[in-house]
Order: C-alpha cells, then sequence, then structure tokens
C-alpha cells in the first residue's frame, strides 16, 4: 500500500488507498525528560506536558528507550477522501532513523535532539522523501483509530444516557401499572366485589334486571292508587307474590276496563259489589 | 470495520430499549384503561345496590332471616298507612299483602 508523507502543501490527488504520514506541522511533539518507569506513566504525563488551546488528542510513545509526548488536533481536515486513509501515522516515528530527509526543493525534516522538525534550509546528507518512504517499515503506532475513538465515546455516552433513560422510564412505567393494579385490586376487595371483569359485569345486569324490576313494581303500585273509585269504594285487599297480584274492591262496577290498560288479566269475577282479579 | 460493529450494536441495543420503554408505555395505557373500567363498573353496581333500601315504619314488627325483613303491621290508620306506603316505595320489595277490614293490616317482605 502507497505510503505519503502529508504536509500543508500537499496537493496529489489520492484515488487509492493510502497509509498517512504526518509531518511536524500537523502535530505537537515534547520529549519527556522527567525520568519514567512506564509508558502507562508516560501516557499520564502526555496531557500536561503542553499547554494548548483547542481540541486535541494526547498520546506517548517510546522510542529507543526516550517517552515522548504528543498532541494531535482532533480536526485534522486532511486533503484526501477519508474512504482512502487507512491509517494515520506521525513523522517522527516513521523517520526516527532518518537525520535528514529533503521533502522538496524548500523543505527538509531535520532531527534534532532527538525530535523531527520540518526546515526550509537546506542540509547536507539528506536522502531522498521517495527513498526515504520506500526504506521505512510502518511502525504499529497508528492515531487513526484513536482520533476516530474520541467520536465513539462520545456516541458511547449519548448511547448510554439514551438507554438508561429509555430503561428506567420503562421501569417507572411498569412500577406503575402493578400500582395501578394493585390500588384496583384493593377498591374492590374493599366494596367485596370480585376481581374480573367478567363477574364484575354478570353482577352488574343481574342487578340492572332487579332493578328495572322494582321500578315496575313501583309503576303497578302507582297505577293501583289511581283506580277510579268513588267515595264508599275502596281496596279490601291487594297482594303481590313475587309474581301476579291480587285485588279484591269493594265497587258498583267491574274494573277489568281500568287494569287492563296496565296488566294481563289471568282471572277476574264481579259479584256483589266485589271485584276480584288476578293480575300479571 | 471494528467501530462499525460497536455503532451498529449501540443501534440494536437503543432499537431494543425502546420497543421495551414502547411496551411498557403500552402496557401502563392498558393497566389504567382497565382500572378505569373496573372501577367504574364497581361504582355502577354500588350505586344501583343503594338505589333501594329497607325502610320500615316503627310500629311495625320486623322478623329478620337471612337475606329479607318481614314486617307486620297491624290496625295502620290513614297516617300510619302513609307511613307504610314509603316502605312500598323505597324497599326492595319480594312481596306483599295489603288488607282492609275497619283499620288495615299489612305484611311486605322486604330484601336487606
Amino acid at each position: 500500500m502507497k505510503k505519503i508523507l502529508y504536509t500543508k502543501d500537499f496537493n496529489e490527488k489520492i484515488k487509492e488507498p493510502v497509509n498517512v504520514i504526518l509531518s511536524p506541522e500537523f502535530y505537537w511533539i515534547k520529549k519527556i525528560n522527567i525520568p519514567i518507569k512506564s509508558l502507562k506513566d508516560a501516557k499520564k504525563l502526555a496531557k500536561s506536558s503542553f499547554n494548548l488551546k483547542g481540541d486535541f488528542f494526547y498520546d506517548a510513545f517510546k522510542l529507543k528507550d526516550k517517552f515522548f509526548a504528543v498532541a494531535i488536533p482532533k480536526k485534522l481536515n486532511l486533503k484526501i477522501d477519508k474512504k482512502y486513509i487507512k491509517s494515520i501515522r506521525i513523522a517522527q516515528i516513521e523517520f526516527f532513523d532518518f537525520e535528514c530527509i529533503k521533502v522538496n526543493e524548500n523543505y527538509y525534516l531535520k532531527k534534532i535532539d532527538d525530535l523531527i522538525f520540518f526546515f526550509p534550509t537546506p542540509s547536507k546528507n539528506c536522502i531522498p522523501l521517495k527513498e526515504a518512504l520506500e526504506k521505512i517499515k510502518l511502525s504499529n503506532k497508528t492515531f487513526s483509530q484513536k482520533i476516530n475513538k474520541t467520536l465513539l465515546v462520545y456516541a458511547g455516552i449519548i448511547f448510554i444516557l439514551l438507554n438508561s433513560a429509555l430503561l428506567i422510564k420503562a421501569y417507572s412505567n411498569n412500577l406503575e401499572a402493578k400500582k395501578l393494579s394493585l390500588k384496583t385490586e384493593n377498591f374492590l376487595k374493599k366494596h367485596n366485589l370480585p376481581p374480573t371483569s367478567f363477574q364484575l359485569n354478570s353482577i352488574l345486569n343481574d342487578l340492572k334486571t332487579k332493578v328495572k324490576k322494582q321500578e315496575k313494581i313501583k309503576k303497578d303500585l302507582e297505577f293501583f292508587s289511581k283506580t277510579p273509585l268513588k267515595k264508599e269504594e275502596y281496596y279490601q285487599r291487594l297482594s303481590f307474590d313475587s309474581k301476579n297480584y291480587y285485588v279484591k274492591i269493594h265497587t258498583s262496577k267491574n274494573l277489568d276496563f281500568y287494569f287492563k290498560k296496565h296488566f294481563k288479566i289471568l282471572s277476574s269475577n264481579f259479584s256483589k259489589n266485589t271485584y276480584k282479579a288476578k293480575l300479571k | 470495520m471494528k467501530n462499525i460493529l460497536i455503532i451498529t450494536l449501540f443501534i440494536l441495543i437503543t432499537v431494543f430499549s425502546y420497543k421495551y420503554y414502547l411496551s411498557s408505555k403500552e402496557n401502563l395505557k392498558e393497566s389504567f384503561e382497565y382500572s378505569k373500567k373496573m372501577i367504574k363498573l364497581a361504582n355502577e353496581i354500588n350505586s344501583l345496590k343503594n338505589t333501594y333500601k329497607p325502610y320500615i315504619p316503627r310500629f311495625c314488627k320486623k322478623t329478620y332471616t337471612k337475606n329479607t325483613i318481614t314486617a307486620i303491621c297491624q290496625n295502620m290508620d290513614k297516617i300510619k298507612f302513609f307511613q307504610f306506603q314509603n316502605t312500598l316505595k323505597k324497599s326492595y320489595l319480594l312481596t306483599f299483602d295489603i288488607k282492609k277490614e275497619n283499620l288495615i293490616n299489612a305484611k311486605a317482605e322486604i330484601k336487606k
């Protein structure tokens, strides 16, 4: 795969996958002079080694028993289509073995005190960039994944927050539903009612029928109270056996004409000023 | 590639969480509707149960059985009979028998 040194003047049109090596213009580097034992400690120190404003990604690495801290901007804005960038590395690591590299007629990469810088001034014994790129074997230290990782961390935080909110809300909904169900159950228990809607409907229908029947009895009684009787005429008996009415009235006329307006006359008799009837 | 897999996993878990949230919301809605319906039915039953209440005048003799009260009201004049009529109007009537000779005698079986 093609290797390229990416400088600020880079204007090549890339249409194939490439391994990008950033020139020193794109990152800040420092040699860690404090005596530290492990790379882990160097990584901890990386951020505090710089005093930079802006969004940077900080890291540390070890080259020939020396520790270096690096700060790379999170937004590099490379003029290469992202799909062609297979990896991003830095010149400090990849060209560490070279003392001087001639990038073009105007610029040189030079190592001074173990740090590689970008210089406009020429110097002796510089090898051409093309030759240096051919000679180097790319290191394992890439930065592209780590820069992408910050995005992934943000996505992860959003993911955790969103999912936590959804799960907490779902849990609270389930809890609320359980509370509601318990409340209903207690309400029904308090009123000595069964727990299912089927049983409740059955009770309700039964009650409705009974109330309707009672309403009919009250209307029947009202009808009896309006019987057209003269002053000396009166009810001798009025009874109800839960199905039929029995009436005995002291009267001078047959009252069939009146009762048949409201009841079904099962039997009736009128004799000696007495009217008797069985009504339904 | 690894990142794409992680993001796909994030999305899948979020979809699952959202579906779980929607189902819990639906469950809550159903519980609410069910509770509302049950309480409405219970209130309707209670209201119907209280439509008729036993009313028996003091001068009547009362006999209680498991579900019924038998009221025997004897020798009623017009005023007492007027009170007895309230029994007929307000109580849940099972049977009754009213006889008039000189005064009025009545017997009524009403539901407790």
